[in-house]
């Protein structure tokens, strides 16, 4: 098993499990999809999640630019 | 009317002010060319030629008795399917919404255009629920670019884009939430304004992704951006974000010129990735403007990914109800995507805006030394309908996404940007993003009025597709 099927495993299984938790049905023709989405949206928070954001920043509760 | 397509709002409206022409004439005029045009662009989803011809005739019935009519008396305009008007069901680009009641109340905007005389003519195509940047939509058909109709029109309000540049009616509404005022506009070649986040009211709106969502005009001329937004501003308890400022008129300001502006080209993220000509539009514009300084927007690619991450977790959120009971009555492009921001867990959704409120204080710093900053909107020309990839710095990624690769990073923050049109003598139009601090869309406005008496943009009607 390569580390990308590896992943693909354990996502589909986490879409799986949570697609119960949050009671929405994924219809089985859009499953891999989803699961697809789900994996590059992963990728995608990389960029920014491992960015350091000092404490004291706090969301806007109301965005004023 | 004499070719009356090619006149921009303020031409229009000044005509039918002074008694050369009637508001009548000029809505029979804009039915007829929607009637003509729009088969070959896909762009109206409903004309409401009725509505239309009783407005325009009590807009002249108060010009015949010396009543001001409003600032943009006769002209007419139509609004992308997901604004409010009073007795339509507001589609939003599905067929799921087609189940709803009708509207009671026009959206803000629609009402303020209204007030401000303009003849609302109908409603335009987009992309379901406005999630995508191309309006190919699987319920109603895709529309098509004026100026190559084998090509995208942008989206997600490419309804609203292709019609003012195929010459349909001279102004029109979107929404952008990522880029999709300003990636129409500039696969299109008109002008394309997002204003600052809140300055314009939403309330009426289909939103998207709240945290992002912008309404704004689109037009072919830098004074009808000006006089749209002027008329649509000022507070709105209906929307929770509006601002509460005072408006500020910006049509008054455009003669002001480049007067003590410091305009600077965005290098790092918006300096890569776009095709030469592009480059080379943007070098144009920066040497009119005598934008010589280079600045960085700092973490823009991070900044893009935060933004997806909000989108799709928001647009999700909105939409879960729907996606739980009809996800096959989703169009298949927006589908799968809804579906999977189900599951962001919420520790990236919140470090995603903890992430923006850094990014913004680092943007305003950078406004502390500059007034304007140039990027381009997109990183190509329009794109053929079946275009599915784009090559950039040399890599094969996804089209679709990859067109707000340099609108993203802006909208994230709610800074104003005007989306204005090059025009290539023979090629496709370009479009490039003259940005600022917030609230400042008059130094905007300004400086594309520069821009346009040089000749450096223009946003000529294209008919006869």
């Amino acid at each position: 098993m390569t580390q990308s099927d590896a992943e693909w495993q354990a996502i589909a299984a986490y879409v799986d499990q949570m697609a119960t938790m949050i009671e929405l049905p994924i219809p089985p023709e859009c499953r891999e999809g989803v699961i697809a989405n789900v994996m590059r949206t992963k990728a995608i928070a990389q960029l920014f999640l491992d960015f350091p954001v000092p404490d004291e920043v706090e969301i806007a509760p109301t965005f004023d630019p | 009317m004499q070719n009356w397509e090619q006149m921009d709002a303020i031409a229009i409206t000044t005509a039918v002010q002074t008694g050369e022409t009637t508001a009548r004439a000029v809505t029979e005029a804009a039915l007829q060319q929607i009637e003509v045009g729009n088969p070959a662009l896909n762009a109206f989803t409903e004309v409401l030629a009725e509505q239309a011809l009783a407005s325009a005739d009590a807009v002249d019935g108060a010009i015949a008795q010396g009543k001001d009519a409003g600032p943009l008396a006769g002209v007419p305009f139509a609004v992308k399917d997901l604004y409010d008007v009073s007795g339509m069901t507001t589609l939003a680009g599905s067929k799921i919404n087609r189940d709803n009641p009708p509207a009671t109340q026009d959206a803000t905007a629609v009402a303020r255009l209204k007030q401000a005389g303009a003849i609302l003519v109908g409603t335009l195509h987009m992309d379901e629920y406005a999630y995508g940047f191309v309006t190919i939509n699987s319920h109603y058909g895709a529309t098509y670019n004026p100026h190559d109709v084998s090509r995208v029109a942008g989206g997600s309000s490419g309804g609203s884009a292709a019609a003012v540049a195929g010459g349909l009616i001279p102004l029109s509404l979107g929404t952008d939430t990522n880029g999709s005022i300003r990636v129409p506009a500039s696969l299109c070649g008109i002008l394309g304004l997002k204003p600052t986040y809140g300055r314009l009211s939403r309330a009426g709106v289909a939103l998207f992704s709240t945290s992002l969502d912008h309404v704004g005009p689109f037009a072919r001329s830098v004074r009808d951006i000006a006089a749209s937004f002027d008329a649509m501003q000022g507070a709105d308890l209906r929307d929770p974000i509006c601002t509460e400022r005072s408006p500020e008129p910006t049509l008054p300001q455009l003669p002001q010129g480049l007067n003590e502006l410091t305009i600077a080209v965005a290098d790092d993220h918006f300096a890569t990735g776009a095709s030469p000509d592009i480059f080379a539009a943007l070098e144009t514009v920066a040497k009119t403007l005598n934008a010589e300084k280079r600045v960085t927007i700092p973490e823009a690619k991070r900044a893009r990914a935060a933004a997806y991450i909000i989108t799709s977790c928001e647009g999700t959120n909105l939409h879960f109800s729907r996606l739980k009971e009809r996800p096959m009555d989703f169009d298949p492009a927006t589908r799968d995507r809804f579906l999977s921001g189900a599951f962001i867990p919420g520790h990236w959704y919140t470090q995603a805006q903890r992430f923006r409120r850094w990014y913004r204080d680092r943007v305003r710093e950078l406004f502390e030394q500059v007034d304007l900053i140039l990027a381009p909107t997109t990183p190509c020309v329009a794109p053929k309908l079946e275009q599915q990839t784009l090559v950039i710095d040399g890599e094969e990624v996804l089209l679709r996404p990859n067109l707000g690769l340099y609108t993203q990073p802006l909208s994230f923050i709610g800074l104003p940007v005007l989306s204005v049109p090059v025009q290539q003598p023979d090629g496709l139009p370009i479009g490039i993003q003259i940005i600022a601090a917030p609230y400042q869309e008059a130094k905007i406005l300004r400086a594309a009025a520069v821009l346009e008496a040089a000749g450096v943009i223009a946003a000529p009607a294209v008919v006869g597709h």
